[in-house]
C-alpha cells in the first residue's frame, strides 16, 4: 500500500516555478530521501506535504486518503525541523505534551505517550528541563520527540542534523536509522548531505530545479546515475569526467582510442556522438595493478592528499584534472610517473547533448 | 498554465471531485475583523491629523459651527500665513517664523557635533571591553534614561558661570551633552557589529586609530550615521525643556514659540491659527518620519539594542 | 573579546612582552600602545559628560536637596526639611499620584494595544507599510503638539464631545480636560496615541524575529493562531517586552511637555507631575532647595527600573547563551 502519494503537484511563487509537475509514491515503512543542493525544492516538497505550503496544482495523498486541502494536524504526519522549533519556555515535557493537549487527549492518555517516547528516545532524564538547557543533539531528540509523540504513521524531517558538529551529526544518524527499523514508520528525510542520504535512505530522489532526476535505491543511484546531473552529484570526490567520441565500443579522447566494449550500453550501440566519459576516483586503480585492467594509462603525479585510510592522488589527464582515491600502501611523490587503469564496467557514458546515461 | 480548469472540469466530468490544487480562500469573518480593526485603529491615528488640517483651512466664524470633523466650506489659507508671520508669541507678534528659524540655528550644529562626538565616542568605546569598560558603558546608559529635571539646576549654574547661559552656543552644547549617551551608544553597538577581523586586518597593514577611524569605519557607518541624524534631528526639533531653559529669549525653539502662541491670547481664541501654527512645528519631523522610512524604525529600536 | 580587552591592560601587556623575544615583541607593543592611548583621547568628552553630567551634576542636585537655597545655591544645611515639607505639600501629592495612576496605565495601555497591533499587522496583510506608517507617525511628532491638538479636540463646546451631542447623543461626554478628576485620563488619551505605535514598531520587530520553523511546528502540532501567540510567541518576546517597558517607564516619569501644553497642570492642579513641580520650583517659585528634593525623589523610579536592567543587560558577565 502506498503511503504517500504526490501527484502532479504544482508549486509557482511569484514567478519562479518552484517545484513542476512532481509525481512521487512512497510506499509504506519506506525510508525516502530527498536529496539536493540548496534551492532544488527539496524541503519546499517536504512543507508541501506537511501542508504547511500552498500549492498551485495536484494532489497530496497519506494512508489512501486524499489531504491536499487537510490542515498539517489532520495529515496523519509529524514533522522535525533543522532549528528544533522547540518551545523555548516549555519544559521538555510540556513540549512532548502541548499539541496533545490542545487536541484535548485524555490526561493519563498524554502522559502514557510522552513516556513512551521518552523511554524510545532515552530522554527521560530531561523530561522536567528547558530547552536552553539541552545540548544540541538532546534538542534534536527531544524534537523527533515531539513528532513520535503524535502517534503517526508518516514523519517528515527537514534537514534534522544539519545544525550539529560532524560527530553528533553521525550519531544521530544511527540512531535514526535504528529509530526507523524499530518503529517502521513511513518517514521522508529532507538533507543536502549525501553521506547522511546514502546512509539512510531505502531511497533516494535526487531534486534539481523542482524536478526529481532520479529515483532510486542508494546503489542504483551511486552505480547507475541516470544522467549527468545525478553522476556528478553524488560521490566525493566528484566523479571525472572527460569528452569523448563514441563510435560503437570505440572511445576517441583527444585522439586516442579507447575500447569500451565492457561498458554495460543502455541502448544499441548506433553511430558515432559526443558523450561525456565518467569514471569514479575510486574505480580506478594504481600501479601493479592497473596491470591486468582492461583501459591503462600513464600519468604524472600533480598532488596526493593523504586522508589517513585512502589517499586521493590528483593528476593530469587528456588536459582534465583527474582525482584517483586509492589504498595504495607506498608512499606517492609529486611528479612521480604511475601507471593507472580502470574497468569500462565500472565507468559511465552520457549523451553530450541530452546529459543522459547511454 | 490553464491546466488546471482543464483538469478540474475533467474531474467533475468523471464524478471525482476530489479536493485539487490549492485550498479554496475563503475570506473567513476573522480576516474580516483583523482589517475592520486595523483600519479602526488607522482612523484613531488619523484623526487628530485630520483635525488639525481642516480646522486651520477653517475661518474662525466656521469654526464656531462647531463641525468639527467637517471639511472646510471656504478653505483659505488666511490661519496659516498668520501663524507664520503675525501670531503673538507674547509681546512680540511676528508669528511663529522666528522660531522656526531658532530651531534651525540649534538643530543643525547640534546635530553635527553631536554626531561627530558620539561617533569617535562609541569607536573609542568599541575597544574597551574589559568590566570597567562596562561600568562607563552603564553609567552612559543611565544618562540616557535619567529625566532631566535632575541635572538641569546644576548645568543653569554651569553655563552661566562658562558665560553659556542663554545663548545659542549654549543651547548647542547642551543638546551635544544630552545627546552624547545615546548617540555613543548606537555608534559603539554598530562598530562592536563589526566583524574584528576588519580591524586586525587593518592593524596589520599599519593603519593607526585614527586612520582606522577615517578610512575604514567611517565610511562604512553610513547607514548608522543616517540613523543618527534622524534621530537627533527629529528629537532636537521636537525639544521643549531644555529649548525653554537654555535657549535664552532671543534662540527660543520652534515648540516654544508654538506654546507660547497657542497660551498667550488676547481676546478670542483662533483655533484656526492655533491648529496652523502646530501643524507648521511637526512639519520637519514629520517630513523626516516620511521620507526616512526603515530607518526611523532603526534610530527607535537603537536606544535598546544590546552591545 | 580577549584580544581587545588586552590592548588596555597595559600591566599585562608588559609582562607578555617581558616574556618574550624584546626586539621581536617590542614593536607591535608600542603600537598597541598608542592605539589604546588614542582611544582614551577620543572617549575623554563621553567620559567628560558621563562623570562631569551623571554623577556631578547628579549629586550636586542631591546635595542643594538638604539645604534651603532658593533661586541660588546656598550651603546652608537643613538636612531633610526640604523632604518633610515636600511630602506636605499637597501639589506634590497631586504630582505623584498622578504619575501612578498615568504611568500605569500609560504602559499597560501601550504594552498591549502595541502588542495587538503587531499581532493584527503580522496577518500578511495588505498595506501593511502603509499601517504601520499611520500607526507610528504620532511618535515622530513634538509632544507639545500632541498636546495641543488633543486640547483642541477636547474642547467642551466645539471639540469632539459637541459634534457627537449634535448628532443627537445629548448626555455624551468627552471634555475631560475641564474635570479635576478625570483630567488626567484626557492626557492620558493622548500619551497613548502618541507613544503606543513605537511599542508596535518594537514587537513587530520581536515578531518578525521568531524563528518560522516555530510557526511551522505548531501548526503541525494542530495549535491555534491565538493559542500559538499567547502561549508560545509571547513568552519568547519576553526581551522586546522588557526594552518597551523600559523605555515607557521612563517616558512617564520625564513627561512634562505633554502637560505644560495640553493642561498647563490645570485644572487647578489636577494634573500636575512630578518633572513639571521640578521645573517649576527652579524657575517661577525660585525654591531650588525644594525642586532638587522633588528631583531626587524622580531619580528613584528611574533607579528602581533602569538600574537592574543595566546590571543584567550590560554591566553582570553575559550568562551563557
Amino acid at each position: 500500500m502506498l503511503s504517500v502519494s504526490v501527484k502532479d503537484l504544482d508549486l509557482k511563487y511569484l514567478d519562479i516555478h518552484v517545484l513542476k509537475k512532481l509525481n512521487l509514491d512512497i510506499k509504506e515503512g519506506e525510508f525516502l530521501v530527498l536529496l539536493g543542493s540548496s534551492g532544488c525544492g527539496k524541503s519546499t516538497l517536504l512543507n508541501c506535504i506537511a501542508g504547511l505550503l500552498d500549492i498551485s496544482a495536484g494532489q497530496i495523498w497519506i494512508n489512501g486518503r486524499n489531504v491536499t486541502w487537510e490542515e498539517p494536524k489532520d495529515r496523519g504526519i509529524g514533522m522535525v525541523f533543522q532549528s528544533y522549533a522547540l518551545y523555548p519556555q516549555m519544559s521538555v515535557e510540556k513540549n512532548l505534551s502541548f499539541g496533545l493537549r490542545v487536541a484535548g487527549i485524555a490526561k493519563k492518555q498524554i502522559s502514557e505517550r510522552v513516556q513512551r517516547t521518552a523511554e524510545i528516545l532515552q530522554i527521560e532524564p530531561l523530561l522536567k528541563r528547558k530547552p536552553a538547557e539541552l545540548s544540541g543533539g538532546q534538542r534534536q531528540r527531544v524534537a523527533i520527540g515531539r513528532a513520535l509523540v503524535r502517534d503517526v504513521d508518516v514523519f517528515l524531517f527537514d534537514e534534522p542534523l544539519s545544525n550539529l558538529d560532524a560527530k553528533l551529526r553521525a550519531d544521530l544518524r544511527i540512531e535514526i536509522k535504528r529509530l526507523h527499523q524499530k518503529l517502521k514508520n513511513t518517514m521522508i528525510y529532507v538533507t543536502h548531505d549525501q553521506v547522511e542520504a546514502l546512509t539512510l535512505a531505502d531511497r533516494i530522489a535526487i531534486m534539481k530545479n523542482g524536478m526529481i532526476q532520479q529515483l532510486s535505491t542508494p546503489h542504483e543511484i551511486y552505480h547507475k546515475p541516470v544522467n549527468l546531473f545525478v553522476a556528478g552529484f553524488i560521490g566525493s570526490p566528484t566523479m571525472n569526467f572527460v569528452p569523448g567520441v563514441l563510435e560503437g565500443a570505440n572511445l576517441n579522447v583527444n585522439g586516442r582510442d579507447i575500447d569500451i566494449s565492457r561498458y554495460s550500453f543502455l541502448e544499441p550501440e548506433g553511430k558515432s556522438r559526443a558523450v561525456t566519459f565518467g569514471i569514479r576516483p575510486e574505480n580506478i586503480v594504481i600501479g601493479e595493478a592497473a596491470e591486468s585492467m582492461p583501459v591503462k594509462l600513464t600519468t604524472r603525479v600533480d598532488i596526493v592528499e593523504p586522508m589517513g585510510s585512502e589517499s586521493v592522488v590528483w593528476t593530469e589527464i587528456f588536459g582534465k584534472p583527474f582525482s584517483i582515491k586509492t589504498q595504495f600502501e607506498d608512499e606517492l611523490f609529486e611528479t612521480e610517473e604511475i601507471q593507472i587503469g580502470f574497468d569500462p564496467i565500472k565507468a559511465h557514458c552520457f549523451d553530450k547533448q541530452s546529459e543522459m546515461r547511454i | 498554465m490553464g491546466s488546471k480548469p482543464q483538469t478540474s472540469l475533467l474531474k467533475r466530468s468523471m464524478g471525482l471531485d476530489n479536493p485539487w490544487g490549492p485550498r479554496p480562500i475563503k475570506t473567513s469573518p476573522a480576516r474580516m475583523g483583523v482589517y475592520g480593526f486595523l483600519i479602526v485603529a488607522a482612523l484613531f491615528f488619523c484623526i487628530p491629523l485630520y483635525v488639525m488640517v481642516i480646522t486651520s483651512l477653517k475661518g474662525m466664524p466656521e469654526i464656531r459651527l462647531g463641525e468639527l470633523f467637517a471639511l472646510p466650506n471656504d478653505p483659505t489659507v488666511a490661519a496659516w500665513l498668520k501663524a507664520w508671520a503675525e501670531a503673538c508669541t507674547g509681546v512680540q507678534c511676528n508669528g511663529i517664523k522666528e522660531g522656526f528659524w531658532n530651531s534651525i540655528k540649534i538643530t543643525v550644529p547640534s546635530v553635527m557635533v553631536s554626531i561627530v562626538i558620539g561617533s569617535i565616542n562609541g569607536y573609542a568605546l568599541s575597544f574597551w571591553r574589559s568590566r570597567g569598560a562596562n561600568l562607563i558603558f552603564g553609567l552612559l546608559l543611565f544618562g540616557a534614561f535619567v529625566p532631566f529635571q535632575v541635572v538641569i539646576f546644576p548645568l543653569i549654574i554651569f553655563t552661566r558661570e562658562m558665560g553659556m547661559y542663554g545663548t545659542l552656543p549654549g543651547i548647542v552644547f547642551i543638546h551635544t551633552a544630552f545627546g552624547m549617551p545615546i548617540m555613543t551608544l548606537l555608534f559603539r553597538n554598530y562598530f562592536s557589529s563589526l566583524p574584528e577581523e576588519l580591524f586586525k586586518a587593518a592593524r596589520v597593514d599599519g593603519a593607526g586609530f585614527w586612520q582606522i577611524f577615517f578610512q575604514i569605519m567611517m565610511p562604512m557607518a553610513i547607514p548608522i550615521t543616517i540613523v543618527a541624524v534622524i534621530l537627533q534631528t527629529t528629537g532636537i526639533w521636537n525639544d521643549f525643556l531644555l529649548g525653554l531653559i537654555f535657549a535664552g529669549r532671543e534662540n527660543l525653539p520652534m515648540t516654544v514659540q508654538l506654546n507660547n502662541i497657542v497660551t498667550t491670547t488676547f481676546g478670542v481664541r483662533e483655533y484656526n491659527v492655533n491648529m496652523a501654527a502646530t501643524i507648521l512645528t511637526a512639519l520637519v519631523p514629520l517630513v523626516v518620519y516620511l521620507a526616512s522610512g526603515k530607518y526611523f524604525v532603526r534610530g527607535i529600536a537603537a536606544g535598546a539594542v544590546k552591545g | 573579546m580577549e584580544e581587545k580587552g588586552a590592548q588596555i591592560n597595559d600591566s599585562e601587556l608588559n609582562s607578555e612582552v617581558g616574556k618574550t623575544v624584546e626586539s621581536a615583541e617590542k614593536k607591535p607593543g608600542r603600537k598597541r600602545k598608542r592605539i589604546s592611548f588614542s582611544a582614551l583621547i577620543a572617549s575623554m568628552p563621553m567620559m567628560l559628560v558621563a562623570v562631569g553630567l551623571f554623577v556631578i551634576c547628579v549629586g550636586y542636585s542631591i546635595l542643594l536637596s538638604f539645604t534651603k537655597s532658593r533661586s541660588f545655591p546656598r550651603f546652608n544645611w537643613i538636612g531633610l526639611d526640604q523632604y518633610e515639607r515636600l511630602w506636605n505639600t499637597e501639589r506634590w501629592l497631586v504630582s505623584v499620584e498622578n504619575m501612578f495612576i498615568y504611568g500605569v496605565l500609560f504602559v499597560v495601555i501601550c504594552l498591549v494595544s502595541g502588542f495587538v497591533m503587531a499581532v493584527f499587522l503580522d496577518q500578511k496583510v495588505r498595506f501593511e507599510s502603509g499601517f504601520r506608517t499611520l500607526f507610528l507617525y504620532p511618535y515622530a511628532m513634538s509632544l507639545v503638539v500632541t498636546g495641543l491638538v488633543w486640547q483642541w479636540m477636547m474642547e467642551p463646546s466645539l471639540g469632539i464631545q459637541n459634534v457627537i451631542q449634535k448628532l443627537g447623543w445629548a448626555g455624551f461626554e468627552f471634555a475631560p480636560l475641564v474635570d479635576p478628576e478625570i483630567a488626567i485620563y484626557g492626557v492620558l488619551v493622548a500619551a497613548v496615541w502618541q507613544a503606543s505605535g513605537l511599542v508596535m514598531v518594537l514587537m513587530l520587530a520581536g515578531l518578525r524575529g521568531i524563528d518560522m520553523d516555530i510557526w511551522k511546528a505548531s501548526r503541525v502540532d494542530g495549535i491555534s493562531t491565538w493559542r500559538t501567540y499567547l502561549f508560545i510567541i509571547l513568552p519568547m518576546m519576553r526581551p522586546v517586552i522588557v526594552t518597551s517597558l523600559v523605555l515607557l517607564a521612563v517616558g512617564v516619569v520625564r513627561v512634562y511637555d505633554l502637560i505644560v501644553a495640553q493642561t498647563g497642570g490645570g485644572p487647578g492642579i489636577a494634573t500636575e507631575m512630578p518633572a513639571k513641580f521640578v521645573i517649576d520650583h527652579i524657575t517661577v517659585r525660585n525654591n531650588v532647595g525644594l525642586g532638587m528634593a522633588a528631583a531626587t525623589m524622580m531619580l528613584l523610579p528611574v533607579l528602581a527600573v533602569i538600574g537592574p536592567w543595566i546590571y543584567r543587560e550590560y554591566v553582570s558577565p553575559r550568562k551563557r547563551s
